[in-house]
């Protein structure tokens, strides 16, 4: 009882005033300036210095994020916030890939996904360097992350933001039934025959 | 600000209401305390002295009718004056209930949205009385953390806020011109207030909302009908054209920083809805939801390290250069 207790506490531990970024961002790199899709500007190696995942390893950043419930959680708000959502859906991709599914092109370490954040990728996602501050950048690699599990069960969010459900029926308010005119028999016009439309869909990019 | 935040110094004919139902209570609960801690002195004072002790100790009581009739009637008098108040204070909270009603009734209402967020309020206005110019669907304005109604004694304005959070449990309450209303997210509610005085009038969050709970709050000017239209007429226009170039610098700053992220300016291509809209933010009041009021100093610091000023607040911190932040200051003061 204890011990969950104590480890608990750091489960939500935040801090206010992030320290300048670990990680100096070396200033030669061209890189994307506006937020839009396109390749990632070409670089010759002489100007290009890319940031060294090796070297990003080595800090303790990524990490750290990952076992943080509030870091998750900002992550959250910041995925919906910054339009992530307008490409990758809610993890089930759209015009970018899925986040949810087990595919990598450029790898499931939080620094690889920090670095596609910050340098953008090619085929349209963007480079945020310089738009996102650097640590709301490792709370999207924390979310994101967790899109597929990978970060610590006890820092994932126990039930989601939204409600999935619709009303059970004993709560449905009572709809007042109204009497229409039949519909109209004969080769369906489109405007005239009021035919009844399915909207259910079977499901896209089902995981 | 010129008006103490008081639900005892009403500027409207709800708080008016209220106010006078405050009073009703506290002078019937003054009038109650003295009559119960009066009871009880006279009790203490006048002891009966005849109780003379039997063999068993207990008080010989000798019948007396006289005595009798008196405590009777002292006893059905407690009971009918308690009923009595008790039914009095009802009535006069429905009383008030209906006049509140009656008076919020209004045909051509000042409707405003307010979203509520952790920590500041999103506001828009959506619709106003014919009289202050044509209206649309796509003309309403939108601001943050500070409220102009206007206050014409020939014709009150009544004004119609619909509340609504996306976020969490949140309550707005402007003391001196109605009570609170709780604003539960995903159930839309509303509320109908008139200022009859002009004034500031400060308000807030009224049910704790997260860390910055405290920092959370609004202005409402109340202010006579020719200032509310040039106010209103104002707020309908974009964002001025940058007119030198350090001021051209700041909005370039502004549209390739992190501040276009969240931060929307009409007339330039930042259309985030994240944080405050930024048109206008030059004439408003307070920053951060009033935490600090809103002068130079102030925005530097807050557009620097917020979570200085306010920790915890979604504004992250930004690492702008001297040259740059100056800059950006300077297109920020245009933003009238």
């Amino acid at each position: 009882m204890t011990l969950p207790a104590a480890l608990s506490c750091k489960r939500e531990e935040r801090s206010f005033r992030v320290a300048p970024p670990f990680v100096e961002m070396p200033e030669a790199i061209p890189y994307n300036n506006r937020v839009r899709p396109g390749p990632f500007a070409t670089t010759t190696p002489s100007t290009s210095q890319p940031v060294s995942v090796e070297r990003l390893s080595h800090e303790p950043f990524g990490r750290q994020y990952l076992i943080n419930a509030q870091a998750l959680s900002d992550g959250q708000t910041l995925y919906g916030a910054f339009n992530c959502s307008g490409c990758h859906a809610n993890g089930g991709g759209g015009m970018g890939p899925p986040l949810l599914d087990n595919k990598w092109f450029y790898g499931a370490e939080p620094e690889q996904v920090y670095v596609s954040i910050l340098e953008g990728r090619p085929n349209g996602m963007p480079s945020y360097r310089g738009r996102i501050p650097d640590y709301q950048m490792w709370e999207l690699v924390g979310y994101v992350l967790s899109l597929s599990g990978q970060a610590s069960p006890n820092a994932a969010a126990g039930r989601s933001e939204h409600m999935t459900t619709a009303l059970p029926p004993n709560s449905t308010p009572r709809e007042k039934p109204e009497v229409v005119p039949q519909p109209t028999t004969g080769p369906a016009t489109g405007k005239t025959a009021t035919q009844p439309t399915t909207t259910s869909q079977p499901r896209q990019n089902g995981q | 600000m010129n008006s103490p935040e008081s639900v005892l110094d009403p500027a409207g004919p709800q708080s008016r209401q209220i106010g006078g139902l405050t009073w009703l209570f506290i002078w019937t609960c003054v009038i109650v305390f003295f009559m119960v801690m009066g009871t009880l002195v006279g009790a203490l004072a006048h002891r009966r002295k005849d109780q003379a002790m039997g063999p068993s100790r207990e008080p010989i009581t000798h019948p007396d009718p006289i005595r009798e009739r008196r405590l009777w009637t002292t006893v059905w008098a407690s009971i009918v004056l308690t009923v009595g108040t008790l039914f009095t204070l009802l009535f006069a909270d429905l009383l008030s209930g209906r006049a509140i009603h009656k008076v919020s009734q209004s045909p051509d209402p000042l409707r405003i949205q307010i979203i509520a967020h952790q920590w500041w309020w999103e506001v828009h206005y959506i619709d106003w009385p014919a009289r202050f110019g044509e209206r649309s669907a796509s003309n309403g304005i939108t601001t943050a953390n500070e409220i102009h109604i206007p206050v014409d004694p020939a014709h009150p304005v009544t004004v119609e806020f619909e509340l609504d959070s996306h976020d969490v449990i949140h309550s707005f309450w402007v003391p001196n011109l109605h009570g609170k209303r709780d604003i539960i997210p995903g159930h839309p509610t509303s509320l109908w207030l008139q200022a009859d005085r002009p004034g500031t009038y400060w308000g807030e969050c009224g049910e704790f909302c997260g860390y910055q709970h405290a920092q959370m709050r609004l202005v409402v000017v109340a202010e006579p009908a020719e200032k509310f239209q040039s106010w209103l007429d104002g707020q309908r226009q974009s964002a001025p054209e940058p007119t030198g170039e350090m001021q051209a610098r700041g909005r370039d700053v502004f549209l390739h920083a992190s501040c276009a992220m969240c931060h929307s300016i009409q007339g330039t291509d930042a259309h985030a809805s994240v944080g405050p809209d930024l048109t206008h933010v030059a004439s408003r009041k307070i920053l951060a939801a009033g935490a600090v009021p809103n002068m130079p100093g102030h925005l530097a610091g807050w557009i620097m390290d917020p979570q200085r000023i306010k920790p915890g607040t979604r504004m992250p911190q930004n690492n702008l250069s001297a040259g740059d932040l100056r800059a950006l200051l300077e297109y920020i003061e245009t933003l009238k």
